[in-house]
């Protein structure tokens, strides 16, 4: 117990200071019923914390929910108010604890628990890594079930959003 | 009486259009706005919110997208529309010069649903510039039953116009109507479409139409297929094909078409079109034609969009004479909720008069209640 702890805690002092993020885009995809209509969204990241220690990538990601653009003011309005409920989780944060890079290959299979809606589950994705120097450059693309959030479907005048929401996040980061 | 209806469709009236642009908006088919599957007609209740929230440069009140501009409110089943369009066209070349306006199109809509089955309808009368066969008179340019089959199947049958290519609001544009797809084009049809989340099919069978006045009736039977592939959300590519004859001919009518966001206020909107069409006296005697409409838009702000347009013809490509070239730029003003302005000039030159060009330009002023 004691050692977790204290690894827990060198975690912690080697993430405590905020990535410097170049560039960052995290897009979203959702499908709505029944005019199989796109609904295309984009944000950034927010906070971004990673180190990489050893072979491992640790630390956290935080996007701002309110800054979601899905290009429809009113849509936008209506899926932070009703759904994301911003107000009361403002943030999605994707935590690394241990994240294996592998060697030799930028394609990884990451795991790691995505704080969404006042919800903590962990998910397994394929990220595409590459690190030149202090900069990673990321790219991963995953599903998640909005039931698993605890977020209802979304509905509007006869419009309904699939359950699964498509994500992809590219990032250009700074580490320390 | 006939005053009172005049005037009440001259207020009231129906068919709306579909904005094909919003599919670089993730709108990959028009069933989200409209009831009609392939777009046009009356709209629906998300339909209404999105030329507010989207399309229109300013919103007005709450409420004002609500049919009649706020003054009837849709409920589950019922849904009322409305459209008026009047144009005003200006065309010289050398020798000629022409000016007119008139009304295009006036009439009402409804659409009333029970269980999965939607009951749409038009009436209106005959519009058009003054030599319209039939002006004036009672016109209902649309009557059908649309069954939901399931969540992604629609089966229609009555009086539509048979989907071809990209349904763009045709008046305006002589390529269409060269094939038959311009205004007052309606059939009778049975029609299936299912969609996919990668895409759409669509077969249509046309009977003619069975209230045509038998001087203008050519007998036209045309069996369509639409196949079109749903880009990444901004995009869609299809292809058509056409099987048809008439009282005088048979033909066979192939096409491509494309729409596709360039970038996020970009987008271009492509199709050709190729025509065989052989005589039925003689079988000999075939003529291949050609036929396109392409349109670069760029979205300046909310609610105006400027746009290149260019359209070509060729309607016996062994004759080079027949060639028409018309380019051309436009703008749209959607200023307020169901409320549109389009203004466009076209330079058309025609092969066999190529030093006489002829300049066109036209005013549409559009309200789609």
């Amino acid at each position: 117990m004691k050692k977790i702890l204290l690894m827990l805690l060198i975690i912690n002092i080697n993430v405590a200071n905020a990535s410097k993020v170049i560039s960052s885009k995290v897009k979203f995809q959702a499908t709505g019923k029944p005019a199989f209509l796109k609904i295309n969204g984009e944000g950034k990241l927010g906070v971004t914390k990673l180190k990489i220690v050893g072979n491992k990538l640790i630390g956290s990601i935080e996007v701002d929910l309110n800054e979601l653009d899905s290009g429809i003011e009113l849509r936008d309005n209506h899926l932070k108010e009703n759904y994301l409920e911003t107000k009361k989780y403002p943030k999605a944060i994707l935590y690394l604890d241990h994240a294996d890079l592998l060697k030799g290959s930028s394609e990884n299979t990451l795991e790691a628990v995505l704080e969404l809606h006042g919800v903590k589950k962990t998910i397994e994705f394929i990220s595409t890594i590459k690190i030149n120097e202090k900069v990673l450059t990321v790219e991963s693309e995953f599903s998640i079930k909005l039931s698993d959030f605890k977020i209802a479907i979304p509905s509007f005048q006869g419009i309904t959003v699939s359950k699964i929401v498509k994500l992809n996040i590219t990032a250009k980061i700074e580490l320390d | 009486m006939k005053t009172l209806i005049t005037i009440f469709l001259l207020v009231l009236s129906a068919n709306t259009l579909s904005y094909v642009e919003n599919v670089t908006k993730g709108y990959a088919n028009c069933m989200s706005c409209h009831i009609s599957p392939n777009g046009g007609g009356i709209l629906t209740d998300y339909g209404r919110v999105l030329s507010s929230a989207m399309m229109s440069t300013w919103k007005v009140r709450p409420g004002f997208e609500n049919p009649y501009y706020g003054l009837f409110k849709n409920t589950q089943s019922l849904k009322l529309g409305g459209q008026l369009r009047t144009i005003q066209v200006h065309a010289e070349n050398n020798q000629v010069k022409i000016a007119k306006k008139f009304v295009m199109q006036n009439n009402l809509e409804f659409a009333y649903k029970i269980k999965n089955v939607n009951i749409v309808g038009t009436i209106g009368r005959q519009e058009g510039p003054k030599t319209t066969k039939r002006k004036g008179e009672f016109l209902s340019e649309r009557h059908y039953l649309l069954w939901e089959t399931s969540e992604d199947t629609r089966v229609r049958i009555g009086k539509f116009k048979q989907h071809f290519g990209i349904n763009t609001p045709d008046h305006t544009r002589f390529v269409k109507q060269s094939l038959g797809f311009g205004s007052n084009s309606e059939t009778y049809n049975f029609e299936v479409s299912k969609y996919y989340d990668w895409g759409e099919i669509n077969i249509s069978q046309s009977v003619g139409d069975f209230f045509a006045h038998k001087a203008d009736d050519l007998q036209k039977r045309n069996l369509v297929f639409n196949f079109t592939h749903y880009g990444n959300g901004s995009s869609r590519f299809g292809t058509s094909l056409l099987l048809g004859r008439d009282s005088l001919n048979k033909r066979r009518v192939y096409g491509v078409n494309a729409v596709s966001g360039l970038s996020k206020n970009t987008y271009f909107l492509s199709e050709l079109n190729y025509e065989r069409k052989i005589e039925l006296n003689s079988s000999d005697i075939s003529t291949d034609a050609l036929f396109g409409v392409h349109t670069l838009g760029y979205k300046a702000f909310k609610g105006g969009t400027g746009y290149f347009v260019f359209e070509h013809s060729q309607n016996d490509l062994s004759k080079n004479e027949s060639l028409i070239l018309s380019p051309g730029v436009g703008v749209q003003l959607l200023p307020i909720p169901h409320v549109e302005v389009q203004l466009e000039y076209q330079r058309r030159s025609y092969q066999v008069a190529k030093n006489n060009p002829e300049h066109r330009s036209f005013m549409i002023f559009h309200l789609y209640h």
